[in-house]
């Protein structure tokens, strides 16, 4: 399972996007609360379901950038897009926010 | 006027004009001037609301801040909500139109222009040199920044007004009002044990529904009132158009665009707009910002005040582009390991660590290292313990970003023994699964 850490993300490679996922209208994978920084693609296109991103790249390659974090290349397949968690107490976790 | 596509390469005099064209809308927009210029603001926004197809406004406000813009357009909402019921439906599309139309209409125009006259290359070059610079600086920097610290303020304000409201209603009339009749109720038929556990029951089921049902209809209408949302592209000033108007600002120096509506856009703006809320019969403008403070990296950043400085006294913190809570930078003292390990934002969490001193904050976290390691790209990684008094451990796995060099200190479960296993658990993974192949 290829995986590619950005930042406070994880894109995952995964078989199919799961059915019923809604494809979205930007490619803004996750932004940043106290920055205003935003991961984003530049090509693909985005879906979520039950609160989950997916992201299907057709083309040969998208470029995944950040301001502050370096360029990493996705090569053609569809994705899982996983946001880092905390804890804060038992049976309690939360996005990592930045 | 020159013809099509005459323009394929810039002159060394025109090249040269590209960085103060730059440096002249940046400092238009962030230098500190807040002065309007009333009688073209007063055209500038007649202009507008025409080029919309809209009747004029009746009321046009000069504040001087974003805070106090969105405030005044809030109470201007319930004031209009009064006399017309559908006013906000209204106000929000009559927005769109001269925000985005106006906007779109003119930039188009203008786009129709370049594109027909002047070659790819050169629009490349213009685009770097002075689209892309000034709409980061201003617009990424402070538009968007400063923007999502007044919604953030502004949904804090009408959160509390709402749970003011609900909290006044519930609490003084209907739960203390359920729970004496269901007390006496069943306080005569089963006796007081009884009474006591049922009435409780009762009492906060009942308590519960009419809380979601005030909740419900006080906390939507109040929401509407809201009418910002965090949607920059509906606002028109130069805290949102600086990027873009300085792009084709160059061109019309070269000789290349020579629409009046671009000039009365520019104008508009240029009167001293920082942001601009059109309502259907008011237009709410915010003076520009009266100091900005940056870093080498032209993030905004200020350690011994605020970056950002209205006239009317708002202030904006930020570090390194961080958005920071007021008190990190006004009272630093109050800083410690606790309320380090209290903050919910890594990114504020991060420089609240910088500001105390990672030997000052390992110092009084006092905590132990459970474990440490080396991650895929080389970078060491710690298992730490907090023990609390009174409370469960805090175990925090230490990592730095390879891409930021920032050290980031992430709360775990307090069970976990590995320093990959925690990592692993931050991403849902198994820790047999969480390989990266690629970080940054």
């Amino acid at each position: 399972m290829d995986q590619y850490r950005h930042g406070d993300l994880i894109i995952m490679r995964v078989d199919a996007i799961p059915a019923g996922a809604i494809p979205q209208q930007h490619r803004i994978l996750a932004e940043g609360e106290a920055t205003g920084h935003a991961h984003r693609v530049d090509t693909g296109v985005l879906y979520e379901r039950e609160g989950r991103l997916y992201l299907d790249v057709a083309a040969a390659k998208a470029s995944l950038t950040h301001e502050e974090h370096g360029t990493i290349i996705l090569p053609t397949g569809r994705y899982e897009v996983r946001r880092q968690r905390e804890y804060i107490a038992p049976e309690l976790t939360r996005q990592v926010m930045d | 006027m020159l013809t099509a596509r005459s323009l394929k390469i810039l002159t060394p005099e025109q090249a040269a004009m590209l960085p103060s064209i730059r440096d002249e809308w940046i400092d238009r927009a962030i230098g500190g001037d807040y002065h309007v210029d009333i009688e073209a603001l007063q055209a500038g926004i007649l202009w507008a609301y025409r080029r919309a197809g809209l009747a004029p406004p009746r009321h046009i406000f000069l504040m001087a801040s974003p805070w106090a813009a969105q405030c005044a357009a809030n109470s201007y909402q319930v004031h209009d909500q009064v006399s017309n019921q559908v006013s906000n439906q209204v106000s929000n599309q009559v927005s769109n139109r001269v925000s985005n139309q106006v906007r779109a209409q003119v930039s188009a125009q203008v786009r129709d222009q370049i594109d027909t006259q002047v070659s790819t290359q050169i629009r490349d070059q213009v685009r770097d040199q002075v689209h892309d610079q000034v709409g980061n600086q201003v617009g990424t920097q402070v538009g968007t920044q400063v923007g999502t610290q007044v919604d953030a303020q502004i949904r804090d304000q009408v959160d509390d007004q709402v749970r003011a409201q609900i909290s006044a209603q519930v609490n003084a009339q209907v739960r203390a009002q359920v729970n004496a009749q269901v007390r006496d109720q069943v306080r005569d038929q089963v006796g007081n044990q009884v009474g006591t556990q049922v009435g409780t029951q009762v009492g906060t089921q009942v308590d519960a529904q009419i809380r979601d049902q005030i909740h419900d209809q006080v906390g939507a209408q109040v929401h509407d009132l809201s009418i910002m949302q965090w949607c920059p592209e509906a606002y028109s000033g130069y805290g949102w158009d600086c990027g873009w108007l300085a792009y084709y600002d160059a061109f019309r120096r070269f000789g290349v665009v020579n629409l009046p509506d671009f000039g009365r856009y520019v104008n508009f703006v240029g009167s001293g707009v920082w942001n601009c809320i059109i309502l259907r019969s008011a237009a709410i403008v915010c003076r520009r910002p009266c100091a900005v403070h940056r870093d080498g990296r032209n993030r905004l950043h200020r350690l011994d005040g605020p970056a950002v400085q209205w006239a009317d006294g708002y202030s904006n913190y930020f570090v390194h582009g961080v958005s920071m809570p007021a008190w990190t930078i006004e009272h630093p003292e109050r800083l410690n390991a606790q309320a380090v390990l209290a903050e919910q934002n890594v990114e504020v969490r991060h420089v609240m660590v910088e500001q105390l001193g990672v030997t000052r904050f390992m110092q009084e976290a006092d905590p132990h290292v459970v474990d440490e390691d080396v991650d895929g790209g080389g970078m060491p990684r710690r298992l730490l313990r907090i023990q609390m008094t009174g409370d469960e451990p805090i175990c925090v796995v230490d990592v730095i970003c390879p891409s930021t060099g920032h050290r980031h200190f992430l709360r775990v479960p307090p069970g976990m023994q590995r320093a990959h296993d925690a990592v692993a658990w931050t991403f849902d993974l198994p820790p047999e699964q969480y390989a990266p192949l690629v970080e940054a």
